[in-house]
């Protein structure tokens, strides 16, 4: 190589050279003082490339502000002393190998849990519509069919005031989590995409920085404003659809849950196809900016292919370091969104399980009341699942795409 | 009591009256009340029981009571409205018969407001 380049023209490199080290300070005093170690030793001496990677990643580290995650994560999960970094150079140190089983454990725990807090729920809703039998054929010996519709009124309404109070409890811890998911995505994100811009370059992270702010706004808006919202009228409509004999509303209530799913459907392809689009482009721009910077770094006479490996090194471990905030990141995201997930998804079933229960006792319409609560659980799983697979999907284009 | 003994004293209530309908047919009548109330007073006993039964079960759910209460009591007027206007009408009595159902009715009407405003209650809670 530093034979390739004749002597005399060897003062066109050095501008370009010196932008170089300069930008090596520039971005993190590390790679400015890695760079001055690579040019001290001398040409044939072997590197310490290793010892260069851990110096550059603790560097790189302590560039990082961590203090807005550690606090996000702190509200997230008081029970649990975890910090972001600590979490970040365990998974890039490859620590996170029983993961699979906490999270089996984790998921057990929760099921169980779930199941003794709603145990006193189900069997409510079976005497309950066990009860609405008994009374309605009771009255159903008179002659007066009045007494029995009240009757059975009295008992639906106690039923769906049961049904309505949980569900707008899971609606509001819901909406808590959706917050608190994008509550954490904002204070992710700058971190996330400052080491974007070390590791890959500043096109693509302003250009991801935006699709990420964009995707918190449209969240905020239409997932937690918009779609909530009618998942609660989609359950109130199905209620009253069933307080009557004859189905008035039950054509409204597929709307609204078409709707829902549609909205959700969109939203997931849009976000794949902008992120998709910009993965095309943008790293393309930075790699190229890149190698043109390093590959003239590399041609410098004398000192050139120690620079050359050693950008090599302190590049792979900003990527490294990126991609560990990353997957910290997503597993952080993953983390927020299992518990709502499982818990509906338990909902749903438990839902479904006395709907089965009751319908060879009770009269259809308390039957098809439980059972609506229950896709309206389903359709909360809906959302939830979304907005985490949002997210998730822009975090792992934006680690592969920049890489 | 027995079903065996209930229909037992019914047929020879009515076979009795019977006796009554050519000559002085208002103590067919008199007779045809005072068996129907002797029947009422032996389902009493049954009823009692069932009352008993609701509120047992009312203790495995700790909903609001006073509406089971209020179911009761609608079945409760929904017979003695029943029983009255149906003995007006083995007398004759039309008017007087339909005035008491619909007496009935409209007192369930007024016992089921409080619920019908309980669901509107709770319809406009959740929707807030």
């Amino acid at each position: 190589m530093r034979g390739a380049i004749p002597k005399r023209k060897a003062w066109l490199w050095w501008p370009p050279a010196l932008f170089f080290v300069f930008l090596l300070f520039f971005s993190g005093h590390v790679s400015g003082s890695a760079a001055v170690h690579a040019a001290d030793s001398s040409p044939g001496q072997k590197v310490d490339y290793e010892g260069i990677q851990n110096e550059t990643e603790n560097k790189l580290f302590s560039e990082f502000d961590f203090s807005e995650i550690d606090d996000s994560l702190k509200k997230l999960f008081p029970d649990k002393k975890m910090s972001f970094q600590e979490l970040v150079a365990a998974l890039i140190s490859g620590k996170g190998d029983n993961a699979g089983k906490l999270a089996m454990q984790f998921i057990l725990d929760r099921l169980g849990y779930e199941f003794k807090y709603n145990k006193q729920n189900l069997a409510y809703m079976l005497l309950i519509a066990i009860i609405a039998a008994v009374f309605t054929n009771f009255s159903n010996a008179f002659q007066n069919r009045q007494v029995s519709e009240i009757s059975f009124y009295v008992l639906y309404m106690l039923l769906i005031t049961m049904c309505l109070n949980a569900f707008r409890i899971a609606m509001s811890g819901i909406e808590g989590k959706l917050t608190v998911l994008l509550d954490f995505m904002r204070v992710l994100c700058p971190s996330y995409f400052l080491a974007v811009a070390i590791a890959s370059g500043t096109s693509s992270s302003l250009m991801f920085y935006n699709i990420v702010l964009f995707l918190i706004y449209a969240a905020e808006v239409l997932i937690l404003k918009f779609l909530l919202p009618i998942v609660n009228i989609y359950i109130m409509v199905q209620v009253m659809n069933y307080l009557a004999g004859e189905e008035y509303l039950s054509q409204l209530g597929e709307l609204l849950k078409k709707l829902i799913s549609w909205i959700l459907r969109t939203l997931i392809t849009c976000v794949i196809g902008i992120n998709v689009i910009q993965g095309m482009l943008a790293p393309a721009i930075d790699a190229l900016k890149r190698s043109a910077l390093t590959k003239t770094a590399a041609s410098i006479p004398g000192i050139g292919n120690a620079i050359g490996g050693v950008t090599d090194v302190v590049l792979g471990a900003a990527v490294l370091i990126k991609n560990g905030i990353g997957v910290a990141g997503a597993v952080i995201l993953i983390a927020i969104c299992a518990v709502p997930i499982l818990q509906m998804l338990f909902m749903t079933m438990m839902y479904k399980l006395a709907a089965a229960l009751v319908q060879p006792v009770s009269d259809k319409r308390i039957t098809g009341c439980i059972s609506s609560v229950s896709e309206g659980y389903e359709l909360l799983v809906k959302v939830i699942f979304s907005t985490g697979v949002l997210f998730l999907l822009t975090i792992a284009v934006v680690t592969v795409s920049t890489s | 009591m027995s079903i065996i003994q209930i229909g037992v004293i019914g047929v020879i209530g009515a076979l009795l009256s019977i006796q009554f309908k050519s000559g002085k047919s208002e103590y067919g009548i008199y007779m045809s009340v005072g068996i129907s109330i002797l029947i009422f007073a032996c389902i009493v006993d049954k009823l009692e029981l069932f009352v008993k039964t609701v509120a047992q079960v009312n203790q495995f759910i700790n909903i609001d009571t006073s509406y089971i209460k209020t179911m009761l009591k609608m079945i409760g007027i929904t017979y003695i409205a029943e029983f009255s206007s149906s003995v007006c009408k083995d007398a004759g009595y039309q008017t007087i018969a339909v005035q008491i159902e619909i007496f009935s009715k409209l007192t369930i009407l007024a016992l089921g407001m409080p619920v019908l405003l309980a669901l509107l209650e709770t319809i406009r809670e959740f929707l807030a």
